[in-house]
């Protein structure tokens, strides 16, 4: 290798990087739900792919999905032995790897759920509304809605587990 | 706590992005798990995506290349902290100079230094960079290979390798070179003193040392008259040179085709940035 190929590829490598990183990203923030994370887990996904190949060439885009991945599984794995026991979690990653399957699952089951179940989760969970909010916005107290999204999660939950059960 | 409670405070967690606290049982923790598998829901594209962070040194092979990659960036850095120091009224000068840049091209040379993470050994590099701009657009020839932006993508070219990277859309600026305010910016962010007088390639000048870095110094002559910068140089903390100017215009006219590219036959060309 000459002297100056390795400035020459970086410029590569920097194309390589720049062009993956909004994909990653949001790959990433699908999964985790939280910017700061997904920053922090996209970045370190990049370092470790780049890392491990070898230098001139550039990493494959699976190798790099997979590498975050992991990434994700680790920090569940280190949240659950701290205390945050998280399975269906890992169930929903880790055992549907078609992921776009599991989001029409979960839209599915949602739609099955009773109009007042299915709108208070659409609006506290989907759009992001707060406690207050959605109350305003069904015209409920705020404790009726901490109740509401209770119960509609747990059916939800039933419904999914039902699903398993049936072979889905 | 009830348990309606813990999860409206998870939610909320949920929808403010910070960290849920331990789940009390395993129920607990499986409405959480399927609170965010339904949150997920929400198209990703209606997430800002952060611009790309400077990656991080991880290994040895990887500080090489971030190394180097610094030091690339620093040539352009350079450049334009050139362009910006001035000896007197230093911000107000500079923000007045810097309102009229349009266009300037510059030759210079770099050399660094790396250790081999193999066997420890410390290896000499050096390579001649070439930069022309005009108005956010940039050609850069780093001996044989090329970086152009044409205003709407970049391609690098990578000769000898007989590749090319195309990125379509990239925005304007990548490489920190296209606009004023980012010129002043780095201007008033770096320490510089006025250390003399004295003659450079012949002509009378102010030196000026900046402190890029803390184990690096840039010096920057200007000419005495017209305060226009007419050279540079850098050095690492332990006295190496590690770049030095050999030409440098400003506000020059620059042939619009050196901003245009059309890949050479028999050249693979790599699209990045799309699905």
């Amino acid at each position: 290798m000459s002297r100056l190929e390795r400035i020459r590829r970086r410029a590569l490598l920097e194309a390589w990087y720049q062009g993956n990183w909004p994909d990653l990203y949001r790959y990433v923030y699908h999964h985790v739900q939280n910017r700061e994370e997904a920053e922090d887990l996209a970045q370190e996904a990049f370092s470790r792919t780049l890392a491990h190949h070898a230098d001139g060439e550039l990493p494959t885009r699976q190798y790099l999905y997979a590498t975050a991945m992991n990434l994700i599984r680790d920090r569940w794995r280190r949240r659950r032995r701290s205390g945050v026991a998280l399975p269906l979690e890992e169930a929903l990653l880790g055992q549907k790897p078609d992921d776009e399957a599991m989001q029409v699952w979960i839209r599915e089951l949602l739609d099955q759920l009773p109009q007042e179940y299915r709108v208070v989760l659409e609006l506290r969970i989907i759009q992001g509304y707060s406690r207050t909010e959605t109350a305003q916005r069904l015209d409920k107290s705020e404790s009726a809605v901490r109740s509401l999204q209770y119960r509609a999660l747990q059916l939800l939950r039933a419904k999914l587990s039902q699903g398993e059960v049936d072979g889905r | 706590m009830k348990k309606e409670d813990e999860l409206d405070r998870n939610l909320e967690a949920l929808r403010l992005e910070r960290a849920p606290q331990p789940a009390a049982d395993q129920e607990s923790a499986e409405l959480l798990a399927l609170a965010l598998a339904v949150r997920r829901l929400r198209s990703a594209d209606s997430v800002p995506v952060p611009a790309a962070p400077a990656l991080r040194a991880v290994s040895g092979r990887r500080r090489y290349w971030l190394a180097a990659g610094t030091a690339l960036v620093a040539a352009a850095v350079v450049f334009l902290l050139v362009i910006a120091v001035r000896p007197v009224d230093v911000v107000h000068a500079a923000q007045e100079r810097l309102t009229a840049l349009t266009t300037y091209h510059t030759v210079g040379h770099f050399q660094g230094f790396s250790i081999d993470p193999q066997n420890g050994e410390k290896r000499h590099h050096e390579w001649r960079m070439e930069i022309w701009y005009d108005r956010g657009k940039y050609r850069i020839q780093i001996d044989e290979d090329l970086l152009i932006f044409d205003g709407d993508t970049e391609w690098h070219v990578l000769t000898e390798q007989r590749r090319v990277t195309q990125i379509p859309g990239l925005p304007q600026g990548r490489m920190q070179m296209s606009t004023v305010d980012d010129l002043v910016k780095w201007f008033t962010e770096y320490p510089h003193v006025v250390e003399g007088e004295e003659r450079f390639n012949g002509r009378p000048a102010f030196r000026v040392a900046v402190q890029l870095r803390s184990d690096v110094t840039q010096y920057v002559w200007l000419d005495k008259r017209s305060f226009l910068p007419v050279g540079g140089r850098s050095v690492n903390k332990e006295g190496e040179e590690t770049s030095w100017t050999e030409q440098m215009e400003v506000n020059v006219p620059i042939d619009p085709v050196l901003f245009t590219y059309q890949p050479p036959e028999g050249f693979t060309v790599d699209v990045l940035g799309r699905r």
